[in-house]
């Protein structure tokens, strides 16, 4: 029992450090287990998923990872179990994905320029993009179901490319604004007096100078629609059409109690994104401050 | 090669305030013409609108015979040197030199020739492959004026492009400018909020106050004549004196009567004011115009002074005095060196030089 | 000869100089046009569509019919609307407070440089970036009242085993505490970043005047990143009021389970039972709360400039 005041507070302040820190590692394993569970489960046989949920797998099975990419269990079709194969879901992704940023960037980018560049005279413009920013996506889903479908465009992961291009764009076209406000005016003005215009300017002089931002931008709103369920959901209605997060509950319900297909489909579908973070964590952590704290 | 007129040009903001209001001003082709003033007189504003950055709100600029009030910079044939140099940075020199050839679609080779030849002139060839990251401050000045040489424009305009310099590169980038300007024989506009800048550049020199023209003449004339009391103050260093004095006459003789000092007056300085009896003016005294009594000609008017500071410059000395409680600043030679501060001295005054100014309109009464 | 050339060039001079006068305002007009077509054409459009579907009755085929306020006197006594209204309002709550105030200790721990803060940094923000379908189903499967692992877990705490998610009044807080664990990097990211932006002359004052860490945190650090925490929480709310993915993953089932929230009121509504305009219409309440929630928070919380002393 400590005899002074002053070796009792400092094992106090010690022990409750300890203590925090105890709290914190709980807290971080808590928030990673199930990409633990998750990639322990995708080599584990069915039984041994329930038997060992958490534990490292006793024997491999690697098969699991055939089953979800060709979205086929067992040689041939025995068990009857059929599903999308998984590659097929992550093209759609990529399709739609791919669309949705290109337009989005696109679009965006020079709505954002001409937003900085006249800042006075189109400031309620700038109110526009910005209360679109807030708009709760439900409000749009019945009406844009009707839409697509007068568009022929229902079931069609271009389609969906389009309206993730809509999506977006009002959070490209805040950010670029943001960023262009700060861009120095004068190698621009420098640029027109020696014979550019203002678009050949903004194409050979701006641009190449941001592609850092532009990068960084392209690819938050890559990861953020490349997760999107809802509007895909609606929009793209049958899973054989699917994107990859619709592929993933596909699965789901299709393999039902073949629980290490599921898993390895999991594993399957959060690599490229696990990928990307490990190589741009820091541009991508900067690029949220940037626009969170506007 | 084109001269530049402004006719009553205004640019008005959206506050309504007025930065540059009814300028007139011509600008004859191949002269070196400075725009000189304090901070927010509206000279770079103007600069900006000749170059087509800023638009007009009344009046036409014209560059040559071509009213280009609606023309975009690129089309107006016009090159400009910014305080900043505004290089690309993401190009080498070659291409910052290059960029605006390009822009007018000239055969490769003919630009070749013109950039080569540019960067030699100014002693750049070596760094052709930099990137302006990489060239000091001096290099960096040089590339902007090559950038704007290269493209051989009517018109040369310059926003304070050596601002950025130190002490020493600025006096020779000076001479480097103006020896450029007697090569080229181009037109060129200048803008500087140093006066003996201006005063040592310029063929002419547009003084600008709160968005109007002051005076426009040549350096010269703008020290001898300025036309209003903000011109007689700015033009000059040390500051001229100003005295607040009122007009007497004894028996026929002029005489202006200050708090501490009286000085004689001819009709012909008073010109074609109608100024009577009890009249009030500013009296402008150049510092060079007060002078050591002891090596002045006898019976000029003098003065008795408490000095203040005593401010050795080698080649010559001002002296900070007091007459009474009026300030003055003089201008001596060495030989007045032995002054010193909390000495009483007596100061001839060369009334001949004098100026007067009207104290409401602060404009100069002509002589 | 010099004259005159220069009066032959001039007027085609003048003339090029007007051709290339005119779309001055205009050109800014094209750089503005693809954004505003594109998101007009998507979002703004669909709005407006759902406000007037909202009085009208129809399957999404064949002819609609004119309903009035119809759709809305029966959501108010739509008992699944409430209870979806309720879980939903719950959820923005509890995963705001737990997300924030968890990533604002997060937050200072890291911000502090402990041992080890780069890799909680890194994995504490990772499953933000994941897509919520994979958190989602994992932790479903972990909630399992037969084979998951969470509930192993909750058993050996003993708090009784049970099909959480399937429970009507505590199912939302399972797929609430799956959330959480998953979400607090977002709010723990942008308390980070606005951390970092507190000159470390402050900190310097603090220690200098003897102020122990956790006063520090308590009265120095979290006051000045007051905006960043007011922000963070008001997004969170928008989100988990109008949350779909997280939710429809979790239970992946049809409609009146325990956990069904706004959105997927909405969905099964609009999609699944083919009524659009009953659909619209709650879609139209439902952001009208959210507008609610919103600006309520904002006057109550009103954001302040940060003014620089000194």
């Amino acid at each position: 029992m400590p005899a002074s005041p002053r070796r009792a507070s400092w094992l106090a302040r010690h022990v409750s450090r300890q203590a925090a820190y105890a709290g914190l590692l709980v807290w971080a394993v808590a928030t990673t287990i199930p990409i633990w569970a998750a990639l322990t489960a995708s080599f584990k046989s069915t039984s041994e998923v329930i038997s060992n949920p958490l534990g490292i797998p006793h024997a491999l099975h690697p098969d699991n990872y055939v089953a979800a990419w060709t979205g086929r269990i067992g040689a041939g079709t025995y068990y009857g179990i059929q599903s999308e194969p998984l590659y097929r879901f992550g093209l759609h992704s990529v399709l739609a994905v791919s669309i949705g940023v290109a337009l989005a960037m696109g679009t965006g980018t020079l709505a954002g320029y001409a937003l900085a560049r006249n800042a006075e005279r189109l400031n309620f413009l700038n109110r526009y993009f910005i209360v679109l920013l807030a708009l709760p996506a439900i409000a749009t889903w019945v009406p844009l179901f009707s839409l697509m479908e007068s568009l022929g465009l229902l079931a069609s992961p271009a389609g969906l490319g389009l309206v993730y291009g809509a999506m977006v764009t009002p959070l490209v076209t805040v950010l670029m604004r943001t960023y262009f406000s700060s861009f120095p005016l004068d190698l621009v003005e420098a640029a027109r007096v020696d014979g550019a215009s203002e678009s050949f300017a903004f194409a050979r002089i701006v641009l190449p100078m941001s592609k850092g931002v532009l990068t960084v931008v392209a690819l938050i709103q890559a990861v953020f629609l490349w997760n999107e369920l809802a509007v895909a959901e609606i929009l793209l209605v049958t899973p054989d059409r699917g994107t990859l997060p619709m592929g993933l509950i596909a699965f789901k319900s299709q393999f039902a109690s073949n629980l290490g297909p599921q898993f390895a489909a999991l594993v399957l579908a959060i690599v490229p994104v696990t990928l990307l973070y490990i190589v741009a964590q820091g541009r991508i952590t900067q690029g949220i401050r940037l626009g969170a704290l506007r | 090669m084109a001269g530049v007129e402004l006719e009553r040009v205004t640019k008005t903001y959206k506050n309504g305030q007025d930065a540059v209001r009814d300028l007139s001003l011509e600008i004859h082709d191949g002269e070196f013409m400075v725009l000189v003033g304090p901070s927010g007189c509206g000279k770079s504003t103007t600069l900006r609108m000749v170059a087509g950055l800023e638009t007009i709100t009344a009046g036409t600029i014209r560059i040559g015979t071509r009213v280009v009030n609606d023309v975009e910079p690129k089309d107006r044939d016009v090159a400009m040197v910014f305080q900043s140099y505004a290089l690309y940075p993401h190009m080498t020199v070659y291409d910052n030199l290059a960029f605006g050839l390009r822009r007018q679609r000239q055969a490769k080779a003919d630009v070749d020739r013109r950039v080569t030849d540019t960067a030699r002139a100014l002693g750049l060839d070596g760094l052709l492959r930099r990137r302006p990251a990489e060239l000091s401050g001096g290099q960096r000045q040089r590339v902007a004026l090559g950038r704007a040489i290269v493209r051989d424009p009517q018109v040369f305009l310059m926003d304070e492009p050596l601002s950025n310099l130190d002490a020493l590169l600025r006096v020779e980038t000076r001479f480097e400018i103006l020896k450029l300007h007697q090569r080229l024989a181009a037109t060129f506009i200048y803008v500087t909020h140093d006066q003996v800048e201006a005063m040592t550049m310029g063929d002419r020199i547009a003084v600008m106050r709160g968005g109007v023209l002051q005076q426009v003449d040549t350096p010269g004339r703008l020290y001898e004549r300025p036309a209003n009391r903000f011109v007689a103050g700015f033009i000059g260093s040390p500051r001229m004196n100003f005295l607040d004095m009122e007009l007497s006459e004894v028996d026929g003789e002029l005489r202006l009567l200050g708090n501490t000092v009286a000085l004689p007056l001819t009709r012909a300085q008073l010109g074609a004011s109608k100024a009577g009896r009890g009249a009030r003016f500013v009296v402008g005294l150049r510092p060079e115009h007060l002078l050591d009594h002891r090596y002045a000609s006898n019976g000029a008017t003098t003065v008795s002074a408490w000095v203040e500071v005593v401010e050795t410059l080698g080649s010559e000395i001002h002296v900070h005095v007091r007459v009474g409680d009026q300030p003055l600043v003089a201008r001596m030679d060495p030989r007045s060196a032995d002054v010193r501060p909390g000495q009483e001295i007596r100061l001839a005054v060369d009334h001949r030089r004098l100026q007067l100014f009207d104290p409401e309109t602060e404009q100069a009464v002509a002589a | 000869m010099g004259v005159e050339l220069t009066e032959e060039l001039s007027p085609l001079g003048n003339a090029a100089a007007r051709i290339a006068a005119v779309p001055r305002g205009l050109r800014w007009l094209v750089f503005l046009a693809p954004a505003a077509a594109l998101t007009g054409l998507f979002l703004v459009y669909p709005v407006v569509a759902t406000i007037r579907l909202s009085f009208y009755n129809w399957s999404g085929y064949g002819k609609q019919q004119y309903a009035g306020t119809s759709n809305f006197r029966q959501l108010y006594r739509d008992h699944d609307a409430v209870t979806a209204t309720v879980h939903s309002l719950e959820f923005a709550v509890v995963t705001t407070v737990v997300t924030v105030g968890m990533g604002a200790i997060l937050a200072l721990a890291i911000d502090r440089k402990i041992r080890g803060h780069r890799i909680f940094q890194f994995a504490l923000f990772l499953p933000v970036l994941l897509p919520s379908t994979f958190l989602a189903l994992v932790w479903a499967y972990g909630l399992d009242p037969i084979s998951g692992w969470f509930t192993h877990f909750l058993q050996f705490l003993g708090i009784g085993s049970g099909n959480w998610l399937a429970d009507p009044h505590y199912g939302i807080f399972a797929v609430a505490l799956a959330y959480i664990l998953q979400n607090t990097g977002f709010a723990m990211i942008i308390i980070l970043a606005a951390l970092s932006d507190i000159s470390p002359e402050i900190h310097e004052a603090a220690t200098l005047d003897g102020v122990g860490q956790l006063r520090r945190a308590r009265k120095v650090s979290l006051p000045l990143v007051r905006d960043a925490i007011v922000t963070v929480s008001l997004l969170q709310l928008i989100y988990g009021f109008t949350n779909f993915d997280f939710v429809y993953a979790m239970v992946n089932g049809g409609p009146g389970t325990g956990t069904d929230v706004v959105s997927t009121f909405v969905y099964y509504q609009a999609f699944v039972s083919h009524r659009f305009g009953y659909g619209a219409a709650a879609a139209l309440v439902a952001s009208g709360v959210v507008a609610l929630i919103a600006m309520v928070f904002m006057s109550v919380f009103r954001p302040r400039g940060i003014r620089r002393a000194g």
